[in-house]
């Protein structure tokens, strides 16, 4: 028998196959009877919508635009690469592109710097509904991690019960007086999911944390800050037996600050990170992390946008992702 | 352009028309391709370029493989050097095949100006600069034989200098043994050749083949006493697998690599390298690039930017003889 196609679907819906095509891609050229017939005619006709060349069948590029603040953060390099391996997979071809503010990543989503893409997956650190202006993008836009905005199909990192864990499992090892290396935030105080799970394991085990234990580096989320905001925490004299990077470059950096001033890790002082990136499994010792669970996230990424690549239609929707602890000898028991 | 065209229903030329506020538009097709835009919510001034100058102010950038910190540095460096130009950047990663660099190399003229190439094998040899766009090779790490450069621009940094600034260097720190952990730059020149070498277990890569790499030279090459690593990650890792075998750096064996990646300046000891100079090399590739853009179509030209040597703990501090 012989496989319906486009012409099928628009001659049985009595519209041309370019409307056809433009319904199934989910642009906002058809009126809503239009697009019921369509899809009633794709229905009828039982043409299969084909998921992953869906792009290319209907003219458009299938190039998905993946977006990134930065590249100098180990966390974002690699995950743009296992994107685009696993579009790749799919056969989609991706384009990177870097939007390193927030107007940048709302010209980025609204489509205004990526017109040649068929759909994008977006890290979107600044954005918000607000800055989005309750607009919702013309084509599939996945977030990747960060808040979830209302607004778009999201993946959303288990930092709450990453951090969690984490400092489960430094409170379980003995150590009481846990310090923080975070990343500057308007007021100055900690804030944020895994902060918030890093409370919820004191609490867990009827302690408090020492808010003066908490400090930050001048510059945003590299290595730098964590050795500038750890040298500023020991020359103050805080007394404390575990350091916890907001992330394993800060955590590089704060390793750095101990060894120069001759504080043994695990010996004196535990430290762990966040992100399991390549770096931290090789540092001296091996960095313990929280392994967000990259591939788990960029496979539901893929699939939320071959989804509605596809034409699947419905609100926003959310998955969120598991984490788990990646112990390692620098939270090791002191001997 | 074409989408607030079909949805007005006119041609790309009367959007374009009424965007730069031509006269003689009848009003009422002003108004359609006004509300068209305005649905769209499509902001002109991207496009009112293309219809000025025939280009999309989109430069491409192929490059292998994001997951190494050099690349992925060098590709920011090209970004920022791109946007101080007022030109979008579009990164491409090749995974170095063959069919994936044919079809970026073909979008220039369409999706792309211009495309920059870094650290690719090699170019088809059909590569004309005049198909669509100007291709600037930038060479970080490799640089193919000079027969299959021919006809391409290209900006590369000093790989022999920087071979010859780590053998030197090495020398007056008094290490004659030396034995290199490929691949890399620093392992694989010309002048390199005479000193012992040990590679990696096929399928290992980065940090992972520096470890073991570092562990087999102890066994295979002993009385080594310096590790020129064919780049910073190798080194890394060939540090923290001296560091399990309770090698001592660089007290015993001195460490250097290549890339002056971030993370050298804090690991312990801290990673004596050498820097290939992102900055200057992406300063040069744009330039030139720019320089081809604006019509200038002189000979192929071949820049090469020097390196540096730094000096850091793993063969200068303490313990260094």
């Amino acid at each position: 028998m012989k496989r319906p196609t486009l012409a099928d679907v628009a001659a049985m819906a009595g519209v041309s196959p370019k409307t056809v095509s433009n319904v199934l891609r989910d642009r906002p050229y058809a009126a809503t009877a239009t697009r019921e017939r369509v899809w009633e005619a794709v229905a009828a006709v039982g043409y299969r919508v084909n998921r992953a060349g869906r792009a290319l069948a209907g003219g458009g590029s299938g190039r998905i635009a993946v977006v990134v603040p930065n590249l100098h953060q180990p966390y974002y390099a690699e995950n743009a690469e296992r994107l685009i391996l696993a579009l790749a997979a799919q056969n989609l071809t991706s384009t990177l592109r870097i939007a390193s503010n927030a107007d940048a990543e709302r010209e980025a989503i609204l489509g205004a710097t990526t017109a040649d893409a068929d759909g994008m997956i977006v890290f979107a650190p600044h954005i918000n509904a607000e800055l989005l202006d309750g607009k919702a993008p013309n084509r599939p836009v996945v977030q990747f991690g960060s808040t979830p905005t209302g607004l778009l199909d999201t993946v959303v990192m288990g930092e709450y019960e990453g951090f969690k864990a984490v400092t489960r499992h430094l409170l379980d090892t003995g150590r009481r007086r846990l310090a923080l290396v975070w990343n500057a935030t308007r007021n100055g105080r900690p804030a944020g999911r895994r902060f918030e799970g890093f409370l919820a394991a004191h609490e867990e085990f009827g302690l408090e944390a020492d808010p003066a234990l908490a400090v930050a580096g001048s510059d945003w989320d590299r290595r730098a800050p964590g050795f500038e905001a750890m040298t500023g925490l020991l020359a103050s004299g805080g007394d404390f037996d575990a350091v916890m990077g907001i992330n394993d470059a800060v955590a590089v950096g704060a390793l750095r600050a101990l060894r120069t001033h001759g504080v043994r890790v695990p010996d004196d002082v535990a430290l762990t990170g966040f992100d399991d990136t390549d770096e931290a499994e090789f540092t001296v010792p091996p960095l313990t992390t929280v392994s967000p669970e990259h591939e788990a996230m960029v496979g539901a990424a893929v699939r939320m946008l071959t989804e509605r690549l596809g034409g699947s239609a419905g609100p926003p929707r959310e998955y969120h992702a598991a984490a788990h602890v990646i112990p390692r000898a620098s939270s090791g028991v002191p001997r | 352009m074409r989408e607030v065209a079909g949805r007005a229903g006119v041609s790309v030329k009367t959007v374009s028309r009424v965007v730069n506020d031509e006269p003689h538009i009848r009003p009422a097709t002003r108004a359609l391709v006004r509300a068209a835009i305005a649905e769209l919510g499509w902001t002109p001034n991207a496009s009112a370029r293309t219809l000025r100058t025939g280009r999309t102010g989109v430069i491409g950038i192929a490059v292998a493989d994001l997951r190494r910190p050099l690349l992925a540095a060098v590709v920011e460096r090209l970004v920022t050097e791109l946007d101080r130009h007022g030109l979008h950047a579009s990164v491409e990663p090749t995974h170095d095949d063959p069919a994936r660099l044919a079809s970026v190399l073909a979008q220039r003229g369409h999706t792309f100006d211009a495309l920059l190439v870094v650290d690719a094998p090699e170019l088809p040899a059909t590569t004309a600069a005049d198909e669509g766009g100007p291709v600037i090779r930038v060479e970080v790490t490799r640089r193919p034989p000079a027969a299959q450069v021919a006809g391409t621009d290209a900006v590369s940094a000093d790989l022999d200098q920087a071979v010859d600034l780590a053998l030197r260097h090495l020398q007056v720190m008094g290490r004659g043994r030396a034995v290199r952990l490929g691949p890399g730059p620093l392992a694989e020149r010309e002048q390199v050749r005479l000193v012992a070498r040990v590679d990696p277990e096929p399928g290992r890569v980065g940090r992972a083949a520096g470890y073991r790499a570092a562990q087999r030279a102890l066994v295979d090459q002993p009385g080594v006493d310096a590790l020129i690593c064919g780049t910073d990650e190798i080194a890394l890792g060939a540090l923290a697998g001296l560091h399990a075998a309770g090698v001592e750096v660089p007290g015993r064996v001195a460490l250097i690599g290549y890339g002056n990646l971030d993370d050298g300046r804090f690991s312990t000891p801290s990673l004596s390298t050498i820097d290939p100079d992102p900055p200057s090399l992406a300063r040069g590739a744009v330039d030139l690039l720019a320089a081809r853009l604006a019509g200038d179509d002189q000979a192929p030209r071949a820049i090469t930017v020097p390196v540096a040597l730094v000096q850091r703990e793993s063969t200068s501090g303490p313990g260094a003889r």
